[in-house]
């Protein structure tokens, strides 16, 4: 957040003014470039440590009573990161990230009924111009922020309220005081991470690459960031119809219902409730965990269009 | 055919096509569809009935893809809205007699009937209306009508009225009936479709030979480059043939004219050659000045080998005259700026590669490279000073564009040496709080683990 503010010293939300803008801070504010490559890599690694922590809770069942909405503010929260990520990929205006988007809210219209609306919604029109830019910036600089702040207020009160989930496991965890043993190796982690992130702002900087030209045909490789790769296998290799069905659809739909019962899945995982995890859900949860990696790694390295 | 004995007419065949069609609503191509529709009635553009669509429609078949009936109803000239009988003559408006095919009535004596002219008269034939300045205002004003004349002093139009039947006349270029504008991409000539249309005779060695004309320029067109930009990458601005030899007035360039057209679109270079020490001689020589050192059809794309001792200056100069002297020293000083931009394009992809923001290096970079093509084109004023200030002046750029690029590498440097310090300090943050809670934690610490009470 703070680095996002710094850049919004400098950044330009216009079509004519985001590239020339970003190119600006990377190379003539001092330090600009490390801020904006700090504040990607920062996002990226946000979302990848709240889809471990997804999957953490869930084998550990520390979803179960009385932690339900806990459970659901998280997957609301990292629903809300991802939007980040989205809204956030346009800003630069680049060549890649104009396809990226263009493709990405193309594929709302498949929704029935609401998909037409929502994807002009979303762009500011029929198609994606500087209209779309500034809508996206306003989605993520205000908009996702707002919601955002008010996620996390409720996931931590109740994280508070409730304190810290116990495994299910037979002899009860060994138990530390908050302070100072919690909050030196919190500072240890915050510490490594960092590290982490100063290493890659400084070897792999996010290229900038060319100002997006609506006119100019589609660069090859166009692909969305790597935490939608999966979804976006799944668009590619699932046939294009399937009984008359649009396949993208069938995805969709797919995708939505199992997300939806895993939101659910406080309520659904009766056993847990009751101390005992079920292992079939044990396994289904880590099938997913594979799929999704497995989507993932197949369309960065091994999918050849 | 079943309508000869009467069971099946061609009209009640159009009638029942008609209805088909209206009622299935079959897609067609717009002009296939208005020309069938029109054949099937046996109207012209007009809509009214027309002997001659009907009787060549019976003979070409309703649904024929080539034909007559079927190439004028695409044609510009249909369009327009002439019928068969602007060019031919002839009654169209006489009933067409299916059964007997009795055309008397039509093309007979007394109704103008002119039929296809033989092909020594096919200039006039069409020049008819085509030279008729006033006629073809109605049509298309902007058409040049001095085109029959000028096709009569063309290569062409001089071999036919030698008698040589086998010379291009117009329908050879244009087609006979599915004549469509230049401007029509699947106009036969259209800019990127002349080369075809030309090379049609132009290839075949049986009509050249007549001639006494080679046949392998075609060949030797497709492997230039201008026959690639045209034909491989579709660049429309590269010259086809009528944009070296003319249109309608098609002859080869006479040698004093060979630079004149060329600089058609090479205007500079042509006029850096025209000023310069060869231009005076290369005319006295009665040398085609640009043919010598690049060709004609099968001009290459030019490149610094060009100078070197088996190059092209050595056609005429020899090792250690004042000719092969400057050839060498173009070549040392288009050398030399060309390894200077290797070198900063160089430096500019290593600091690129290491993630630093090199655009404004590569811009200034580009201005080198036009000093290059700058300088090669400066070869043709055959003047060392002028070469000299072009290459120095690029020298300049492409220094300050490897500046650039050093910069970028001297700015990575710096911020690896922060990255190691701030590394350093996490390092050793960590090992000091890994230390702190160790000894915290130590069962006799002051803030021990404790299991469960």
């Amino acid at each position: 957040m703070a680095t996002g503010i710094l850049l919004l010293m400098y950044y330009r939300p216009t079509e004519a003014a985001a590239y020339g803008s970003v190119q600006y801070i990377i190379s003539e504010v001092p330090f600009g470039w490390l801020v904006r490559s700090i504040h990607a890599w920062s996002a990226n690694l946000l979302i990848a440590a709240a889809a471990i922590h997804m999957f953490s809770v869930f084998f550990l069942k520390a979803y179960r009573k009385p932690r339900e909405l806990t459970w659901v503010t998280g997957m609301v929260m990292l629903g809300l990161f991802m939007a980040f990520g989205f809204t956030g990929y346009l800003l630069p205006w680049n060549q890649l990230s104009f396809f990226a988007t263009k493709v990405g809210t193309e594929m709302i219209n498949v929704l029935p009924v609401v998909g037409d609306v929502l994807m002009r919604t979303i762009r500011g029109g029929e198609h994606v111009t500087g209209a779309t830019l500034t809508r996206m910036f306003g989605f993520h600089i205000a908009l996702l922020p707002a919601i955002t702040t008010i996620a996390i207020s409720v996931h931590l009160l109740l994280v508070q309220r409730q304190g810290m989930s116990t495994p299910l496991i037979d002899r009860p965890p060994r138990q530390m005081p908050f302070f100072p043993n919690f909050i030196l190796r919190d500072l240890m982690v915050w510490t490594i991470v960092l590290g982490v992130l100063g290493t890659l702002s400084l070897y792999l900087p996010l290229e900038l690459g060319i100002e997006a030209d609506p006119i100019a045909s589609a660069p090859v490789g166009i692909e969305p960031e790597w935490y939608f790769l999966w979804m976006f296998q799944m668009l590619r290799v699932f046939p294009a119809s399937v009984f008359g069905l649009d396949g993208r659809l069938i995805v969709f739909g797919v995708v939505g219902l199992l997300g939806f019962l895993w939101i659910l899945m406080p309520w659904l995982d009766s056993k847990a409730a009751e101390g005992r995890p079920s292992r079939y859900l044990q396994y289904a949860g880590l099938l997913l965990m594979i799929a999704v990696l497995v989507l993932t790694v197949w369309a960065k390295f091994f999918h050849h269009s | 055919m079943g309508y000869r004995n009467g069971t099946f007419s061609p009209i009640a065949f159009a009638a029942i096509v008609l209805l088909l069609k209206v009622a299935i609503g079959l897609p067609a191509a717009a002009a296939d569809d208005d020309m069938r529709l029109r054949a099937d009635q046996g109207t012209d553009q007009e809509g009214t009935t027309s002997s001659c669509i009907t009787c060549h429609t019976v003979l070409e078949g309703p649904e024929a893809e080539e034909g007559v009936v079927h190439d004028f109803g695409l044609s510009t000239h249909s369009d327009a809205g002439l019928d068969c009988s602007d060019c031919h003559g002839g009654n169209p408006d006489a009933p067409a007699d299916l059964e007997s095919f009795d055309y008397s009535a039509s093309k007979g004596p007394g109704t103008g009937f002119r039929g296809a002219p033989d092909r020594e008269d096919v200039p006039a034939f069409c020049g008819r209306c085509h030279s008729d300045a006033e006629y073809m205002r109605r049509f298309a004003p902007q058409l040049r009508v001095d085109q029959e004349q000028l096709y009569a002093v063309s290569g062409h139009g001089r071999a036919l009225s030698d008698g040589n039947l086998q010379v291009a006349t117009c329908v050879d270029c244009h087609s006979s009936h599915r004549i469509l504008r230049a401007n029509d991409p699947r106009s036969t000539v259209a800019p990127n479709r002349v080369p075809a249309t030309c090379l049609g005779c132009h290839s075949d060695s049986s009509v050249m030979s007549a001639s006494g004309l080679s046949a392998g320029i075609g060949d030797e067109y497709r492997s230039s480059v201008h026959g690639a930009a045209l034909l491989e990458h579709g660049d429309l601005g590269a010259p086809a043939c009528n944009d070296c030899h003319g249109n309608h007035g098609a002859a080869p360039p006479g040698v004093n004219s060979v630079s004149a057209v060329c600089s058609q679109c090479h205007v500079s270079t042509a006029a850096d050659f025209q000023a310069s020490p060869h231009g005076p001689i290369f005319e006295m020589m009665g040398e085609p000045a640009c043919e010598v050192c690049h060709g004609n059809h099968a001009i290459g794309r030019t490149s610094d080998a060009m100078l070197e001792a088996e190059g092209v200056c050595y056609q005429c100069h020899v090792d250690g005259d004042q000719g092969s002297t400057t050839a060498n020293r173009y070549r040392q000083e288009l050398a030399i700026l060309g390894a200077s931009i290797s070198e900063a394009d160089s430096l500019l992809e290593i600091a690129h590669r290491k993630g630093m923001e090199v655009d404004e290096g590569r811009y200034i970079l580009r201005r080198a490279e036009n000093s290059l093509v700058q300088g090669r084109a400066a070869i043709h004023t055959f003047n060392v000073d002028r070469l000299t200030e072009i290459i120095t002046t690029g020298q300049e750029i492409a220094t300050e564009s490897a500046a650039f690029g050093s910069a970028a590498l001297e700015e990575f440097a710096r911020r690896r040496g922060g990255w190691q310090v701030f590394l350093l300090l996490c390092v050793v943050v960590v090992a000091g709080i890994w230390m702190l809670l160790r000894r915290f934690e130590a069962p006799d610490g002051p803030f021990p683990i404790r299991d469960p009470e």
